[in-house]
């Protein structure tokens, strides 16, 4: 395996988290949700906010790595636009 | 450290006004120019945090500024009032951190890699001389790991959340509309940026678990309290902050002595950007998929109870993942191009509302009666799902995949 390649190293990091990551120590020390927070609204807000903000996260990534390796014509010209506005 | 090509004065009245880069600082052209070009292949996200400043060149000891801020992060663990575990214990510091990240990414960042250089350092000292256990995994491994999810998230904060504000209002203008007049532009970017900082604060609240948890602790009132019941005004500092931004970056780029340095700085970067060697990003799509369910069930780890959530979490992201990139089948024709009419930051509004409503209705049932986060995780699980959804793999993304 070529240990070069840049995905090796950041799948090797992010499982570097994950092994001495403690997963084991999951503990849930809100005696109920409702100790955490104040209302059903609050808590379903934080819920749906972790999964929109998650979302987004890789979402934007996958389109990220994608653009980064193939930038398209398309995507070329939309720099140059934003380039263009700067100027 | 090779000069910086100036390009030749267009007017000749600018010539005496115009400071090449070498003059107004070699350090401005080190951050906005050459570190970026340095980590474009690592980590081009973090490479364009850093060219960000670029705005502010030609200002007088403005390239020292990014060390004062490092120097800032790295003491503030230790001196900071009020932060004993982390930093959402201080609302004065998410409220910095919030307005360096939208004034220069340099400066967010320098804070940043400061703050968490001196936060390992101050946890291991303290873990070093205070924690004891026995057996795997060690107790001091789980202070430290909290602490590693936290810089993550601030992570998120300082070098992601500008990025995709600026994705999103962007992505939602016609190449026509770009040179829309600034105060739109201004007061859109200011208005998905709170919108984004709120979404920050109120996953925070659940993310923020395993600093404490990792080690057998319970979260402390303080790091939950500044994002669940304060963030009106981290919101409201972002959406001011943000305006504030594009109105001045486009007056110094119009109206400045020192634009010609502003545009040759953010020349020289888009440049360096759009000549990135691809081979050295060439991640196969199941590794692309893999290590993102990867980071997502490591930064949802705080709606865990047991090994199993965070399993469950990895095999429906990656499912997802796989899904939404035409493995596992592929989105009716006729949604991707309904998706596609639809402004971007509208679409994560509507997923965010209707997993709202979602997660009202799984909620509800054990509330006040069980002590479980799984439906938490569960709503967390359909939300992102919904996300998918609303972002199916476009036309565009499709072509460059077959490359």
């Amino acid at each position: 395996m070529n240990l070069n390649k840049i995905w090796v190293l950041r799948i090797g990091l992010l499982f570097i988290l994950f092994i001495f990551g403690p997963p084991l120590l999951f503990a849930d020390n809100c005696s109920a949700p409702s100790d955490c927070f104040p209302t059903l609204t609050a808590a379903a807000v934080a819920a749906a906010a972790a999964g929109a903000f998650a979302g987004g996260l890789v979402v934007d990534l996958y389109r990220d790595w994608r653009r980064s390796q193939h930038p398209t014509e398309d995507e070329m010209l939309e720099d140059s636009a934003n380039a263009s506005v700067a100027d | 450290m090779a000069e910086p090509v100036v390009p030749p004065p267009k007017s000749p009245d600018s010539t005496s006004q115009v400071m090449s880069a070498p003059e107004a600082g070699r350090l401005m052209h080190f951050w906005s120019v050459r570190l970026p070009r340095v980590l474009d292949r690592w980590t081009p996200r973090l490479a364009d945090s850093f060219a960000d400043g670029a705005w502010l060149a030609g200002w007088r000891f403005m390239g020292l500024v990014p060390l004062l801020w490092l120097a800032v992060g790295c003491l503030t663990p230790w001196l900071w009032p009020g932060m004993q575990n982390i930093y959402s214990e201080s609302l004065i510091f998410l409220a910095l951190v919030i307005g360096m990240s939208i004034v220069s990414g340099t400066w967010a960042t320098m804070l940043f890699l400061g703050y968490s250089l001196g936060d390992f350092l101050a946890t291991r000292q303290y873990v070093s001389t205070h924690v004891r256990s026995m057996g795997f995994p060690a107790l001091e491994i789980g202070w430290l790991a909290g602490h590693f999810l936290a810089y993550l998230l601030l992570a998120l904060l300082v070098i992601r959340i500008p990025q995709l504000a600026k994705d999103l209002a962007d992505g939602s203008l016609r190449p026509s509309e770009r040179a829309s007049p600034g105060v739109l532009r201004a007061l859109r970017y200011g208005a998905i940026y709170a919108g984004l900082v709120f979404l920050w604060c109120q996953s925070m609240i659940v993310l923020i678990r395993p600093v404490f948890t990792w080690r057998n602790d319970i979260p402390t009132v303080a790091a939950v309290h500044q994002v669940q019941v304060e963030w009106p005004w981290l919101v409201g500092i972002a959406f001011v902050l943000a305006v504030a931004r594009v109105m001045s970056e486009e007056a110094r780029i119009r109206r400045s002595r020192f634009s010609p340095l502003v545009v040759e700085l953010q020349g020289q970067r888009w440049e360096a950007r759009v000549s990135r060697d691809p081979r050295s990003r060439s991640t196969p799509g199941l590794v692309r998929i893999v290590l993102g369910a990867g980071l997502i069930t490591l930064i949802l780890a705080g709606t865990y109870e047991q090994w199993t959530d965070a399993i469950a979490v990895f095999l429906v992201v990656a499912v997802l993942g796989a899904w939404r990139a035409g493995r596992l089948g592929k989105f009716p024709q006729r949604w991707i191009s309904l998706m596609d009419k639809i402004p971007m930051w509208v679409r994560l509004m509507l997923a965010m509302l209707i997993g709202f409503v979602v997660s009202y209705a799984i909620q509800s049932p054990g509330w006040n009666r069980d002590n479980s986060f799984r439906p938490g995780m569960i709503s967390a699980l359909v939300t992102l799902a919904l996300v998918h959804i609303a972002f199916p793999l476009t036309r565009r993304e499709k072509q460059t995949e077959a490359t």
